[in-house]
């Protein structure tokens, strides 16, 4: 029982020479925390739900694991751009790198878990509209960590806290701070339920590359079925292009990429009319989108200027980290980040957390990374191979060579931070977007988060080596380039259209029912991970579309999280829903 | 298992003591005895760590010592008897029921000192290379095992202002490193990073000037007739309660022939427990030898052992 079949009407068999056009009441552009989260509250809302994704679904089986696998499928940048068989977008930019995910789930595929609020302040700089403080979203938030059940780490009967966690804790001792645990979206203890037996974490430390034994609360697990049981339709492997305003709404074209045919213009789009269009393709997604819409194709010409401006990095800061001598961290294993410590000076706010490599990038730094004695190591086997090969039998012992390596000692940071939020997005030539930003305005806040991650090292014994992208190891000549995973901004909410895109509930300015629902809306840096903001940013665009007000604690529309399909039935769906809220609360 | 240190502050006479806590700590039913650790020189509460992840079903209290960064810093009160007094006022302060004292080094010494005066606020005194003071300082005078030659620092750190000045800089933070690194019994078993953390600490002269103004103290109340006399009535009073010592047979500081006869000064016999191949510093380089020493007591005996599953794979 599909509710959107119900719905169609006569309208939807209209059919032009190239495509057939379908009619929901929302389209939603994307699957990652926007996308998901707001196609689920409409689906539960009983709108008819198509959501529009280009990645492809995962198994839990399809996500690689060895290094090579790796390279081949799991990133996809300008060399190999076919999304199907990749999750992780890596994308260059003149200044800045940025990381982005495909595939049904979008970020939270290979997104390192972390549901953290950020602090009041952050709300109350001018950037962010005045109906957006914590207070109001805190409902929100609660409801987005129920559903992703986020928790902080503890030992469990199975399992120790890991090391790292450890370890990056008495090195905020050391420092006389306390770190605090970050809630995290993974189930840590064995769950056994009447039909299947769900196990725990075990601490495999590879969340960046999809959880193979779904101990990882991905949307693809929670959000999207629930969706779906409510009868939104998914299309993975879909790209939409453009949006056209017309009488009823507005169409989406997009083109199907599971069958490509050889050449770009037999290309035949297909469209898609809804009432509603929600764009969650992620931030630079969202940007590529409205600015083709915008400046390309022209069929959204009057959405603001501001569009693309207000681009933050979030302040990430990747990729450096504390060697210590002896003292072993083992940074691959265990959830990917569990623990972080915050400095905050005026508006300036720091986060600084422990970082997981997954297995294949640490087995890839130690075998790069010469430590002291790996040569001689080498030779001695190499002579003993020899010797041997030629008396009695080979004794090549490969534990000898294979010995833990500069990572196994290495505690790496994700530092993240208040930048000043003033990158550029726009197309270029080829209609691709690009990135202006520079580091001038947020080097100041770069700057106090080496010197607390190198206090940090120190306090603690360690030395500090800085990323790559920073500075060169040898000369140490400034390259100033970041790599951000929680690229933010673009299209800004804001109090008026003069200051941003969209208006506080994420519909664009100028154009009614089409909305925005993902880390694009953000005004400026979150200073934390951002994706339990933007979830719960998600959920408020998708209440204010329902009920066009704000959700309040004990609320008799507080959506429900239980995947139970509901009745058709308009009354009793009113009472089951009550009854559920009442369940949960 | 989750092993969270908790920090805190107790002041006691003017003075701020710094203090980190670690295992089950419940105020009103301690199930098993408290182990109070006192560091040595120059180490702090962090000597204590690898210890404590060592025995996570163990409650310890590990404070920083008068003049030690993180505690207060004032300017008197290294002298011997205020000391013990505050390690006397820690225990009531923290309201601690007859706790093990487990203590290293200089900590030793004011153990030892300790038990002869308070023989009733402790169950069980466990000491880590320190003779008892007494008979250091005959040793110290006779000559006995090379002992004089052995801790040639003590009259260096009588020259005033100088030696604090000097060990706080970066150099003299290298020599502190080394000493500890220098010390090891069996190479490679101390973590280097947690001596560079513990030297890190002293930065300025200041915090550095406590810990040599402990040596400095204890000339002069040898010296000082009257002091000494004070002192020496303090031994009179043998030790009640049962006494190990513990030793890093390694040790080249302080000799294991002059700790052998601490017994005859302390009053009362005093277990010995030799570690073979360990240095000077048995609770950085084999906190899991100590461990199982702890273990052996009677307060801490019932040990939970910690069953081990096995690994949960992917169904």
């Amino acid at each position: 029982m599909n509710p959107h079949n119900k719905k169609l009407n006569n309208n939807d068999d209209i059919t032009d020479n190239t495509s057939k056009k379908q009619r929901y009441d929302v389209v939603v552009i994307g699957s990652g925390f926007g996308g998901a989260i707001t196609a689920c509250r409409l689906a539960q809302a009983g709108r008819s739900v198509c959501i529009i994704e280009k990645g492809r679904r995962w198994n839990r089986f399809d996500f690689p694991r060895g290094s090579g696998e790796v390279s081949r499928s799991a990133i996809a940048d300008e060399k190999h751009p076919v999304p199907a068989n990749s999750f992780i977008e890596y994308r260059t930019f003149k200044n800045m790198d940025v990381i982005q995910g495909t595939g049904v789930g979008g970020g939270s595929l290979h997104y390192f878990n972390v549901h953290i609020q950020p602090p009041t302040f952050i709300f109350d700089t001018p950037a962010w509209p005045k109906n957006i403080t914590l207070r109001q979203l805190r409902p929100y938030y609660d409801l987005a960590s129920n559903m992703l059940s986020a928790n902080k780490i503890t030992h469990t009967k199975n399992r120790d806290i890991p090391r790292r966690t450890q370890v990056f804790e008495d090195a905020v001792d050391s420092l006389g701070l306390e770190a605090e645990r970050v809630p995290i979206c993974v189930r840590l203890e064995d769950q056994v339920t009447n039909t299947e037996a769900m196990p725990g974490c075990d601490h495999c430390g590879n969340c960046l590359l999809g959880c193979h034994i779904h101990a990882k609360n991905t949307l693809d697990l929670n959000y999207i079925p629930l969706a779906e049981q409510h009868g939104a339709v998914v299309l993975p492997q879909h790209e939409a292009f453009n949006i056209i305003p017309d009488a009823q709404g507005y169409t989406v074209t997009c083109r199907d990429l599971s069958s490509l045919p050889a050449n770009d213009t037999d290309i035949t789009p297909k469209t898609f009319s809804a009432h509603q269009v929600v764009v969650a393709a992620g931030t630079l997604g969202t940007n590529e989108l409205l600015l083709r819409c915008k400046q390309r194709s022209r069929t959204l010409p009057r959405i603001s200027d501001q569009l693309g401006q207000c681009f933050s990095g979030n302040g990430d800061f990747l990729l450096a980290g504390t060697h210590y001598q002896s003292r072993i961290v083992e940074p691959g294993r265990g959830p990917s980040i569990t623990s972080g410590v915050s400095f905050r000076k005026k508006d300036q706010y720091i986060f600084i957390e422990d970082l997981g490599f997954p297995d294949p990038l640490i087995w890839y730094l130690n075998g790069v990374i010469p430590t002291a004695g790996r040569l001689k190591r080498v030779i001695q086997q190499t002579k003993k191979y020899f010797g041997e090969a030629l008396g009695t039998g080979m004794n090549l012992q490969m534990e000898e060579l294979l010995e833990a390596g500069f990572m196994t000692n290495f505690l790496p940071y994700l530092g993240m931070g208040t930048d000043a939020a003033d990158g550029t997005l726009s197309l270029n030539k080829e209609g691709g977007i690009q990135l202006q930003w520079s580091i001038r305005n947020s080097l100041p806040m770069f700057q106090e988060m080496i010197k607390q991650m190198k206090a940090l090292s120190k306090a603690s014994g360690g030395r500090f080596i800085n990323s790559l992208l920073w500075k060169t190891p040898i000369f140490g000549i400034p390259l100033h380039k970041t790599l951000t995973a929680h690229p933010l901004g673009g299209c800004a909410m804001s109090d008026t259209p003069l200051t941003g895109v969209t208006n506080d509930c994420g519909e664009v300015w100028g154009y009614k029912g089409l909305y925005v629902a993902d880390g694009a809306l953000m005004p400026a840096a979150i200073g934390v991970n951002p994706s339990a903001t933007i979830s719960a940013v998600a959920e408020r665009v998708a209440f204010q579309m329902i009920h066009h007000r704000e959700l309040r604690a004990n609320d008799t529309h507080y959506p429900s999280n239980l995947h139970q399909p509901l009745p058709s039935d308009e009354i009793s769906q009113q009472t089951t829903e009550t009854q559920q809220k009442e369940s949960i609360s | 298992m989750d092993n969270k240190i908790r920090h805190q502050y107790v002041v006691i006479n003017d003075t701020a003591f710094h203090i980190a806590m670690s295992g089950p700590y419940d105020d009103k039913k301690q199930i098993r005895k408290t182990v109070l650790c006192i560091h040595g020189f120059p180490e702090g509460w962090m000597g204590w760590r690898p210890l404590m992840r060592e025995m996570p079903d163990v409650t310890f209290v590990a404070p920083d010592l008068r003049g030690y960064p993180a505690s207060e810093t004032p300017n008197n009160g290294y002298d011997i008897l205020t000391l013990t007094n505050d390690i006397n006022h820690l225990i009531s302060a923290l309201n601690l029921e007859k706790p093990i004292l487990l203590s290293h080094d200089w900590g030793g010494a004011l153990a030892w000192i300790y038990a002869h005066r308070f023989p009733d606020k402790i169950s069980q005194l466990v000491v880590v290379n320190c003779p008892h003071p007494k008979t250091l300082v005959r040793a110290v005078f006779h000559f006995e095992d090379f002992q004089t030659l052995r801790i040639p620092w003590v009259p260096l750190f009588q020259v005033p202002y100088l030696p604090e000045r000097l060990l706080s800089t970066k150099i003299g933070r290298k020599l502190l490193e080394l000493s500890f690194t220098l010390r090891e019994g069996s190479k490679g078993h101390m973590e280097l990073d947690l001596v560079r953390e513990i030297v890190h600490r002293f930065q300025n002269r200041i915090v550095m000037r406590g810990p040599v103004n402990y040596y400095r103290e204890i000339v002069r109340t040898l010296v000082h007739t009257h002091r000494r006399k004070q002192l020496y009535a303090i031994y009179d009073t043998p030790i009640q309660v049962p006494v190990t010592l513990v030793w890093g047979l390694e040790d080249r500081a302080l000799s294991a022939k002059v700790a052998q006869k601490s017994s005859s000064d302390a009053g009362c016999p005093v277990e010995w427990r030799p570690l073979q191949g360990i240095g000077h510093f048995v609770d950085l380089e084999a906190s899991d030898l100590l461990a199982k020493e702890l273990y052996r007591l009677p307060g801490l005996k019932t040990r939970i052992s910690l069953p081990k599953y096995p690994d949960v794979t992917a169904a």
